[in-house]
């Protein structure tokens, strides 16, 4: 399946829920948030919240410390 | 397991209690309107080391040590601790620093303007509404791909203690009265709560807004940007709450006029407020989201509280701070002079990184 990524890693407040709206509002399909801060991930889980998006999955890199949330459209 | 406090009953609950824990240092002997002030509380530890000698407005103050090892202690329990920087480091100490300058011209950091309405201060309307449109500006720029590049983790986690230990160093030069720092005996400065209550109120500060990622910042930005009330949520919840237990307490004096620490420049109350919003929110987040940050081991926020310190020390030795009378000396060149750094700095920095 192919993601559109959103890599929103060691980005200052608001920039990862910017990314991630500026992919939901102008571009189609599914797409992936690279997120390694617990902050951010909050924040970009409640704007796909209130977008009504559906989640896929989200996958843990423990190694090197970040989150993949996917996201189904 | 879920972050209760990252829910909208969780902020409003934190957003309380933090109202509370500040009402109730004022209670017990900081200043008025003043339970927690990020900017004259770093300006009042700047005072205690002698990096100015502003005689009214020295002394060590608890309560940011406090929160910042507060938060470094919750963060360090929930795994949250992440030590990381390298974005733009020196920009994001000149935006600390001139920060400091425009929240000194007004008199206070976006946390006291709450509390200064809270209070009945009408100034901090003006304040806050130069602290919104300072804001404002700062979305434009983040709209259009402002960015001050990516923090990585760092090379090693001891980088992320340093600014803590930096802290708690100074919270123990406190506690041992060390005799090399100055402290005030008279005005603002020498108004505080007993050590012992001022540094539980920093602790329990720096957890719930850890944990809620408490922001005043934010909470306007957010509404700006993405039309979203969740910190706003928040910083509400602290002003009702510092509101009601002011006018319960009899310490609700409605006026521009004789309002404890400020004065009424109506102009340089917006324009000063203007300048802080803009610096904070170019950096993320209002200092006391700088200050919990640090604690979480995020070293470009320690930089930015450094760049605090140093824009406290430079606006008292160089007349720029503000006092009841009005605006010093050079506020108004530097104010300017600020407001002109960071629209540079916003600038600059859009669509520079992608």
């Amino acid at each position: 399946m192919e993601y559109i990524e959103v890599d929103a890693r060691g980005l200052s407040c608001p920039i990862p829920v910017m990314k991630t709206t500026k992919v939901i509002k102008k571009e189609q399909g599914s797409f992936k948030v690279l997120i390694d801060d617990e902050t951010s991930f909050e924040n970009v889980m409640r704007t796909l919240e209130n977008f009504k998006l559906e989640i896929e999955k989200t996958e843990e890199f423990e190694d090197e410390d970040y989150k993949v949330i996917y996201v189904i459209r | 397991m879920k972050n209760i406090f990252a829910t909208k009953w969780g902020i409003i609950l934190a957003g309380t209690a933090i109202g509370i824990i500040a009402i109730a240092l004022q209670f017990w002997g900081n200043p008025p309107n003043m339970g927690f002030c990020m900017a004259c509380f770093l300006r009042d530890i700047a005072g205690g080391l002698k990096l100015h000698t502003a005689a009214p407005v020295q002394y060590i103050r608890p309560e940011i040590t406090g929160i910042i090892l507060g938060a470094m202690i919750i963060a360090l329990a929930k795994g949250e601790f992440k030590p990381r920087g390298g974005s733009s480091p020196v920009i994001r100490f000149f935006l600390g620093f001139f920060a400091m300058i425009g929240a000194l011209v007004f008199l206070g950091c976006p946390w006291r303007a709450y509390l200064r309405l809270a209070g009945g201060d009408f100034n901090a309307i003006t304040g806050l509404a130069g602290l919104a449109t300072g804001i404002y500006v700062g979305t434009l720029l983040i709209k259009k791909g402002f960015n001050l590049g990516r923090a990585r983790a760092s090379q090693s986690r001891f980088s992320g203690y340093i600014i803590p230990a930096f802290m708690g160093i100074i919270l123990l030069m406190l506690v041992f009265h060390f005799s090399k720092l100055a402290f005030s005996t008279k005005g603002p400065g020498a108004m505080h709560a007993p050590l012992i209550i001022s540094l539980t109120g920093g602790l329990l500060v720096g957890y719930f807004a850890q944990r809620s990622r408490f922001c005043t910042i934010g909470a306007i930005r957010d509404i700006f940007i993405i039309r979203n009330y969740h910190l706003f949520l928040g910083v509400a919840a602290f002003t009702l709450i510092a509101f009601g237990l002011n006018l319960v307490m009899g310490n609700f004096h409605p006026g521009f006029e004789n309002q404890p620490i400020a004065h009424t420049d109506h102009l340089w109350n917006f324009l000063g407020m203007v300048l802080a919003g803009l610096a904070f929110v170019l950096a993320g987040g209002c200092p006391g989201r700088q200050i919990i940050l640090a604690g979480e081991g995020n070293t470009d926020s320690g930089i930015f509280i450094l760049g605090m310190l140093l824009g406290a020390a430079v606006a008292h030795n160089f007349g720029l701070a503000s006092s009841p009378k009005g605006i010093g000396e050079f506020g108004a060149i530097a104010t300017l002079t600020g407001i002109g750094y960071t629209l540079l700095v916003g600038f600059v920095m859009t669509k520079r990184m992608k």
